[in-house]
């Protein structure tokens, strides 16, 4: 008897506190978090943003919503609809625009998969382009390592124009194309993160792209165009060629691919470690000899602070594959010649370099080396670095650089075949 | 039916004493860190590691020699009256730091991922979680710890993996900062950052053994050292000064950079999960503490049902600060009013132990 009264009195306070517990954590478990809760299906993901100035100041936003049933297995259900949606809206800055879009948008919009800025030229040169940016990454949606590229044209029109025939999914365009800017060099890689380092007076290099078709001052050799000046007949609509130079929140200028693959090598460390390039034969007037440069190591950069000039050492150790002799001159089993190229190769990338260099230090005043981030070791405090201003200091300073490059295979076959004449 | 002694090893004080700490290096303790030491932030956090070494190595000892735990030293040393002062000037100390950074953590949540919640229901959802951990006792939050030690440790790996690419070892440089002495001095008013590392010794009663104890302890207090100089260094080394200046929540902002080669990963949602989990443990221990605090002043024995009362409290108390930067603006000064107690206060036992032993 007094077993079970103990066990009644047991059960009577289990199921107490299971009530007890309930009215507790059901209440909670609708409350909390419903906020912010969203269907995947009411989600529109921009994922190409586009910023052009209005007049009055304002901002012309494009979106390009993309379409998930579109490159998926659910194709079927949706044939004919677009791979992305473009709306083009004008107002004061991002939010709101991104507020008034959802009035013609039938889903919420959404910046979690954005990972590409287009900004026209015209912004990018005016005054507006820093805070543009600068207020648009205090929205957490927007990640800092989203890719900024920069247009001739408006970025509606390019956003518009660029439909490349092999992809129809907008975004895997541009994640295809970071992989091969990786590689190649030609183009800077340029995200938001790297931007906002570069706000002291440093030069920061912006992706340059454009759908125009430009006539190239003169016919040069290929890396020595501009966005827009590659000569091509029928072809997908977008070039990236090139880069930007943006200074204190204002673009200033254009590089050429070249140019842009020089201020990449010149780095420190990471990207641009193999391209084809070719150079002019030494032995043959007006021959050229292709090669893949092959970068390892990283960039050898001694910076000297202890003078009032700096002075800037730079050495490159290149590895170079031939494939490709125009002139068939024998480069490969004759030693002597094999010399000769290599030196006329770093005879050829140090005159060029120099000039590029000479160029940012004249024209543009500024370091798109991050030469600077060397300069930093060499002292202890911030306030020794701020007060020695080493950027102030860079369009007199001296550089040197050297380049040292040995061929190291080429392809397939030995000495170039002959015809032979009887 | 008893399967433990209601004990705690070593290994669930090395996880008490990690999650307690190291936790700081993810909330908005880097933002003041890098406020006041810029890029050497990393310096800063090892530098006030080393000052409050000597206090610790101190107490460890004085510890040894009675066998006690830190309430039973007060006891002995100061006297009845006095170390009830003491202990309640590190219970105000402790309330206020817990209020602020709970706060600081709701804010975190409400403006990076849930901006249309209320902050009061985030608070009460955090504190009510916290404190049902926390009534479980000591040797419950301890078990769990270890049990999430490891979880944490291999997500910290993973998330230095995949932000490693995106670090450049030169934007350390230059490695001095604002000059050496003024990172000495934010150092020394900053040795609050460990503080908690003197308040665990609180809890000896409920350790198995003064090895135990002291292997929990100096193991625990050089890994908190070594991730909070870790983890304050990454940030720079990602984002760069001065840029991180700007930035109000490097961890999660790291989170964002995580990416698996070059296309965004979106692994943020994995390391924000760890987080939270984190969070909740973080203060449970804190609930645990203020009440076992709370109960010592005023002679209490059962204080777990404490704990959900002060749970409330520090729900009403958070609701106070407007936002982040009110929050901030306190902890600094929180942080640098505490400093000094928790320095001197093993010294100054140190000190009374020798004088009685000699007039003895």
């Amino acid at each position: 008897m007094g077993a079970s009264s103990v066990e009644g009195a047991n059960f009577m306070k289990a199921s107490i506190l299971i009530i007890r517990s309930m009215v507790i954590w059901l209440p909670m478990l609708l409350m909390a978090g419903c906020a912010d809760r969203i269907e995947p299906e009411r989600l529109a993901h921009v994922v190409v943003l586009g910023l052009d100035l209005a007049e009055g100041g304002k901002l012309q936003v494009t979106f390009q919503i993309a379409n998930p049933q579109v490159g998926s297995t659910d194709r079927g259900q949706a044939e004919n609809e677009p791979p992305s949606d473009i709306v083009t809206i004008t107002a004061t800055d991002i939010l709101t625009a991104r507020e008034l879009a959802n009035t013609i948008i039938p889903r919420q919009i959404n910046f979690t998969h954005l990972q590409t800025l287009i900004i026209s030229e015209e912004l990018a040169r005016s005054p507006h382009l820093h805070d543009t940016i600068t207020s648009m990454v205090r929205l957490p949606e927007i990640r800092r390592e989203m890719n900024m590229i920069i247009t001739r044209e408006k970025a509606q029109v390019f956003i518009v124009k660029n439909k490349p025939r092999l992809e129809t999914r907008p975004h895997k365009y541009y994640e295809f194309m970071m992989d091969q800017w990786e590689i190649s060099g030609i183009v800077p890689l340029s995200n938001l993160n790297e931007y906002l380092k570069d706000l002291s007076g440093e030069v920061y290099l912006a992706i340059y792209a454009t759908t125009e078709r430009i006539e190239a001052p003169t016919f040069e050799f290929e890396a020595h165009y501009r966005a827009g000046e590659v000569p091509t007949k029928k072809a997908d609509p977008a070039q990236m060629v090139g880069s930007a130079v943006i200074r204190e929140g204002k673009m200033i200028g254009t590089l050429t691919g070249e140019e842009t693959r020089y201020a990449m090598m010149l780095k420190k460390q990471g990207k641009a470690h193999s391209h084809i390039t070719s150079f002019p034969d030494p032995l043959k007037e007006g021959e050229r000899v292709a090669v893949r440069l092959i970068r390892n190591e990283g960039t050898r950069i001694q910076v000297d602070v202890s003078d009032e000039v700096p002075k800037i050492s730079v050495e490159l150790q290149l590895y170079a594959q031939l494939w490709s002799i125009q002139g068939l001159t024998n480069y490969v089993t004759n030693k002597e010649n094999q010399l000769l190229l290599e030196r006329s190769i770093e005879e050829k990338l140090e005159r060029e370099t120099m000039k590029f260099v000479r160029r940012a230090q004249e024209e543009f005043r500024g370091d798109p080396f991050d030469w600077h981030t060397e300069a930093k070791k060499k002292f202890w405090t911030w306030n020794d670095y701020l007060r020695y201003d080493f950027l102030d200091k860079f369009p007199r300073a001296e550089v040197k650089v050297h380049y040292d490059v040995t061929i190291e295979s080429f392809g397939k076959q030995f000495e170039p075949a002959r015809v032979r004449k009887d | 039916m008893h399967i433990t002694d209601g004990k705690v090893g070593a290994r669930e004080l090395l996880g008490t004493v990690v999650f307690m700490i190291a936790m700081k290096a993810t909330d908005s303790t880097p933002d003041l860190l890098i406020y006041h030491a810029m890029n050497a932030s990393w310096l800063l956090s090892l530098l006030s590691g080393l000052i409050i070494l000597l206090p610790l190595l101190l107490l460890v000892g004085l510890m040894k020699k009675y066998n006690t735990g830190l309430h039973d030293l007060l006891l002995r040393f100061t006297g009845r009256w006095v170390s009830g002062a003491i202990v309640a000037l590190m219970f105000i100390g402790l309330f206020i730091s817990t209020t602020i950074n709970a706060r600081s953590y709701v804010d975190i949540v409400n403006t990076l991922f849930f901006p249309q919640t209320s902050i009061p229901l985030i608070l009460l959802s955090l504190l009510l979680f916290c404190s049902f951990v926390a009534n479980r006792g000591f040797e419950t939050i301890g078990r769990v710890t270890w049990l999430m030690f490891g979880v944490i440790m291999i997500v910290g790996t993973l998330l230095i993996l995949t932000t490693w690419q995106h670090t450049s070892f030169s934007y350390l440089f230059p490695l001095l900062g604002p000059g050496l002495d003024q990172l000495l001095w934010d150092s020394l008013t900053h040795s609050s950052l460990y503080g908690e590392i003197i308040l665990i010794a609180f809890f000896f009663p409920y350790v198995r053994s003064f090895q135990a104890y002291r292997g929990g302890i100096m193991i625990g207090f050089g890994l908190c050292v070594f991730l909070l100089v870790l983890f304050n260094a990454l940030y720079v080394m990602v984002f760069d000064y001065p840029a991180i200046e700007h930035m109000a929540y490097p961890y999660q902002q790291l989170t964002r950079a995580a990416s698996f080669g070059n296309k965004a990963a979106h692994l943020e949602s994995v390391f924000l999960f760890i987080w939270i989990i984190g969070a909740v443990l973080h203060f449970a221990i804190y609930l645990y503490l203020l009440a076992y605090l709370f109960s010592r002043i005023f002679k209490i024995h059962e204080f777990e049902p404490l704990i959900l009362s002060l749970a409330g409290m520090i729900l009403l108390m958070a609701g106070f600060p407007k936002n982040i930067i009110q929050q901030n603006i306190l902890r600094d000064w929180l942080i640098s009013s505490t400093s000094f107690m928790f320095l001197l206060l093993p010294i100054v036992l140190w000190g009374l132990h020798l004088w009685k032993g000699r007039t003895s």
